[in-house]
């Protein structure tokens, strides 16, 4: 058929166009098969296919028919995924069709162009009594479908609602004057694919998605704040600085003249304020005076707490992706803004919630703007927040905790001992100086401690879980099990001490106990606890089979499912475990870029260090495996329990230490069995730590 | 005219009685007292109707303000007989077929609806044939050309518009499934179907459908998944399915 068409329509769902040429009206099947249609035909059209694009018109673009046809099996192919995604996770389908749908859905999401129209329709919050989100993730693990799996990830995690929520934020703190404004917002960050591109490009792990989100990818719509904002806080939570910066390069350029001069200008500028503050609520009509308990009257805008945590979490990020100076002006405006809005009070509160964030942000990220850390902002800010509030025992425990984080441990200790001695009944601060006194070695002292906060406060799953792990570090084993057991009974619902005692079960070399503990985990979990239970259970079959072929498949097909970027990485060094194990080409060569990679926090590359070591002892290269056992420890000085084990292990399989040297090939190969067994154990307390 | 209809009818069975096949319009009557409307549909149109509701959020496009203007267009290049049949309104309507026993026009899709009768009779009416047809019959191609009266009929005078459209036709000979025949006949192709045809004001929706039926084969193993997922999603419903996708 030749002829020119005037005026052309498809609709995807139905796989079907309508076109007019010379002046007929003809409708195309996506296949090819065309015909005259009838007037149900055009009804159903337009009444169903509502997915009706134009794709050409009298009064503009022109298509050839094969234009047409090519646009219709474009169209065709997207709406087929995206059906064929939601027969995936529909529970009153049967369980067969919705296999057969999901392998189909994953053949079309081949194709970027499909995936990302899937994406964009598929990724919003669901409803988790009408979709069975869950059961698909299985579907997607037991078969591999990586691309399908992805997105029902996605799509069964936390990261949309806490997207939708972020830009829900960041309207109401860009002056959206409504929530209804606000919701416009959200509705056209979602209807735009801006929501679905961040939380696919966020799962890269690398940042480089993100990257090109700002760089290359622009499509019309998407406000450029709004991307700059929601990728530089995906890639906070990713571990890559780099997007941030370009985040905020994005941005509109920084006045310069305005930033004043470092912390000084700024605690000078708090101290005028403040009093000016105080001055104003004591002439205020119903302000506060001295020794008067009523709080002042304020003008706080009932939406003002999640503005304001808006502004914190912009500045952090100013700050991450540096240099600091450029976030003084920002702080200081937060500064004016509490004041006037608030209380000094909650000025303190912001600004160690900011040093807080930077501490987090200081201990994940290897490669941070600037070199040296946020110590000394931080100082700073819990310096200006102790003028706000001299009174509030968090800003002395944030200040203790960066310390203890930061290997400065007797300041910490000293930190800690104050609080403590000014308030006694804080248990963060309790907790805290016996985390630090563990962190120290003064693993007997911990001890007491923890037993001295427990009996003040039963109550503190903290204070349960620190004094089980110092007895684990102190290498009473059953002790640690018992108090643990004691944790999971008081706090069935605490994860941590579930995993905790999992944990310990697999020290003890128990694996059968630890399958039963963590039987009730689901094979593809949901939630970041069970994952990492999960991976613990996949370590405690390791035990007792073995590296084995199966274990290196169903690893890898746990590290597709698994939807939480950190947990991945955990499964990927497992997997590196087993073929390290199975003695897979260049699978050291793989764990050794692994330990290098600027992606993993501090403590987990220390955690690789030792696998490293692991790796080197089996192939009998003793000075590598101290070589990376000294890494580990400069890394984490304090984290010393699996350093210590892995060291004995390599000392007693190379006669280091006075014990008999392992020659015969089945002690070898009992030794391999064991150093295969503390790799999994290594891998076991990343997943947790990172818990 | 309703009068007009009657009139029509009872020459019809006038008619019956003189050549003595009173018994047979008798049976016919009573077939006619229980046809159905039927609509003939692809899978991918059962699916999307039966999946609707639930897939909403998923499938709610932007609406685009050109729909209707579009819609319109398309309508002006197809046909001049929707015009002059339903002036004024030809784009609220949806024709179906009136069928005896809940069989559709297979020619026009594999799966059938079998529409509720509660929830089409105050708004439907129905032909002696199909549209096409009946403007051919009546030329209204024509200048001012218009239709005789009483060759329609409200959904419930059905009956009285088949015995004076099919009465003169029967024959002693005839079955009561040659009878059933008379009404709906699928011919190897669209232009060889003979039927009366259902119209309906207002489109139809999943909630005016009482059963669906696959009555044609379905040719690739798309489109029988594709089915089994609508077959699925209108068993959920409460809507009676019959047919199997599998050969």
């Amino acid at each position: 058929m030749t002829g020119q068409i005037s005026l052309a329509h498809v609709a995807g769902p139905l796989h079907q166009a309508l076109a007019v040429i010379d002046d007929q009206t003809w409708l195309f099947e996506a296949g090819g098969d065309r015909r005259r249609p009838t007037g149900n035909d055009i009804r159903f059209f337009f009444d169903h296919g509502l997915e009706v694009v134009r794709v050409a018109s009298d009064a503009g673009q022109q298509i050839s028919i094969d234009g047409l046809l090519r646009r219709l099996d474009e169209e065709a192919a997207r709406h087929d995924a995206l059906s064929a995604m939601l027969a995936g996770m529909d529970p009153d389908i049967d369980a067969a069709l919705r296999r057969r749908m999901l392998r189909r859905a994953e053949r079309h999401l081949q194709q970027k162009a499909t995936h990302d129209f899937v994406a964009r329709r598929l990724l919003r919050p669901t409803s988790a009594q009408e979709w069975d989100v869950q059961g698909a993730v299985e579907i997607c693990a037991e078969f591999a479908l990586a691309q399908a799996g992805r997105l029902f990830g996605i799509l069964g995690g936390a990261t949309l609602i806490g997207l939708e929520d972020e830009i829900y934020a960041w309207a109401t703190g860009e002056g959206a004057g409504s929530s209804v404004a606000a919701a416009v917002v959200l509705a056209k960050a979602r209807e735009t694919g801006l929501v679905a591109a961040i939380a696919v490009a966020s799962e890269d792990g690398t940042g480089n998605s993100l990257r090109n989100l700002i760089f290359e990818a622009k499509p019309a719509g998407w406000d450029p704040r709004l991307v700059a904002h929601l990728a530089a806080r995906a890639a906070a939570r990713v571990g890559a600085p780099l997007p941030m910066k370009v985040a905020v390069a994005a941005l509109p350029e920084h006045e310069e003249g305005e930033r004043p001069e470092g912390a000084a200008a700024l605690r000078l500028f708090l101290a005028a304020e403040l009093q000016r503050h105080r001055d104003n609520a004591r002439r205020r009509p119903g302000g506060r005076r001295a020794g008067d308990k009523q709080r002042p009257l304020t003008r706080r805008r009932p939406d003002a707490f999640e503005s304001t945590q808006n502004q914190v979490a912009w500045i952090v990020r100013r700050i991450v992706a540096g240099p600091a100076a450029g976030a003084w002006a920002e702080i200081e405006a937060l500064c004016r803004r509490q004041l006037r809005e608030g209380t000094p009070e909650d000025l303190a509160k912001s600004l160690t919630n900011i040093a807080t964030q930077l501490r987090d942000a200081d201990s994940s990220l290897e490669h941070r703007a600037n070199p040296d850390g946020t110590d000394g902002l931080r100082s700073v800010l819990l310096e200006l927040a102790a003028m706000c509030a001299p009174r509030d025992p968090f800003i002395g425990t944030e200040r203790a905790e960066g310390w203890r984080q930061a290997g400065r441990l007797d300041e910490a200790l000293a930190g800690y001992d104050a609080v403590v001695a000014a308030f006694p009944d804080n248990v963060v601060a309790r907790t805290g100086r016996a985390e630090t006194l563990r962190a120290l070695g003064r693993l007997d002292e911990a001890l007491a401690a923890y037993d001295a906060a427990i009996a003040a406060f039963p109550r503190d799953v903290y204070a349960r879980n620190g004094r089980a792990e110092t007895l684990r570090a102190l290498g009473r084993l059953d002790e640690a099990l018992a108090a643990y057991d004691a944790a999971v009974a008081a706090f069935p619902l605490s994860l941590v001490a579930r995993n905790g005692r999992a944990g310990i079960l697999l020290d003890l070399e128990k694996p059968a106990d630890v399958l039963r503990a963590l039987a009730s985990v689901p094979d593809i979990p949901r939630r970041r606890e069970d994952w990492v239970a999960a991976h613990i259970r996949c370590m405690a079959e390791l035990f007792t089979t073995g590296p084995t072929g199966e274990a290196e498949k169903r690893l890898a097909r746990l590290e597709a499912a698994c939807a939480f970027a950190a947990q991945r990485r955990y499964f990927a060094t497992a997997l590196a475990v087993v073929r390290l194990a199975l003695r897979r080409p260049q699978a050291r060569a793989a764990v050794e870029d692994l330990a290098r990679s600027a992606l993993l926090p501090r403590e987990d590359r220390a955690a690789v260090h030792l696998l490293v070591a692991s790796a080197a002892a089996a192939d009998g290269d003793v000075a590598a495996a101290r070589l990376n056992i000294d890494k580990a420890g400069e890394l984490v000085p304090y984290e010393v329990f699996q350093q210590r084990r892995l060291r004995q292990e390599i000392e007693r399989r190379y006669g280091l230490r006075g014990s008999a040297a392992l020659t015969s090939s089945t002690d070898r190969r009992n030794s391999e069995q064991r150093l295969f067994r503390l790799s999994c154990a290594v891998t076991t307390e990343m997943a947790r730590r990172a818990a | 005219m309703r009068s007009d209809l009657l009139g029509h009818a009872a020459t019809a069975r006038q008619e019956a009685a003189q050549r003595g096949t009173t018994a047979k319009m008798q049976t016919l009557e009573a077939i006619l007292d229980h046809t159905v409307a039927t609509v003939a549909v692809s899978v991918l149109v059962a699916l999307r109707m039966a999946t609707g509701d639930k897939y909403r959020s998923v499938y709610e496009a932007v609406e685009r303000g050109d729909r209707e203007v579009s819609e319109a267009r398309y309508e002006a290049h197809r046909t001049a007989v929707d015009a002059k049949l339903y002036t004024a309104y030809h784009r609220h309507i949806v024709c179906a077929a009136l069928s005896p026993d809940g069989e559709s026009l297979r020619n026009y899709g594999v799966v059938t609806l079998v529409l509720d009768d509660l929830a089409i009779r105050e708004r439907a009416s129905v032909m002696r044939e199909n549209a096409f047809a009946f403007y051919e019959r009546f030329t209204l191609g024509a200048r001012n050309a218009v239709e005789d009266p009483g060759w329609r009929a409200t959904w419930d005078d059905r009956k009285e518009l088949g015995v004076a459209h099919l009465g003169p036709d029967i024959t002693p000979a005839d079955s009561n499934a040659a009878l059933a025949q008379r009404i709906l006949f699928n011919g190897p192709d669209r232009a060889a179907d003979r039927f009366m045809e259902v119209n309906i004001y207002g489109g139809i929706g999943i909630q005016a459908v009482g059963r669906v039926t696959l009555t044609g084969t379905v040719a690739s193993d798309d489109d029988r998944d594709w089915w089994e997922c609508a077959a699925s999603s209108l068993r959920r419903r409460g809507i009676p399915v019959s047919g199997s996708a599998l050969p």
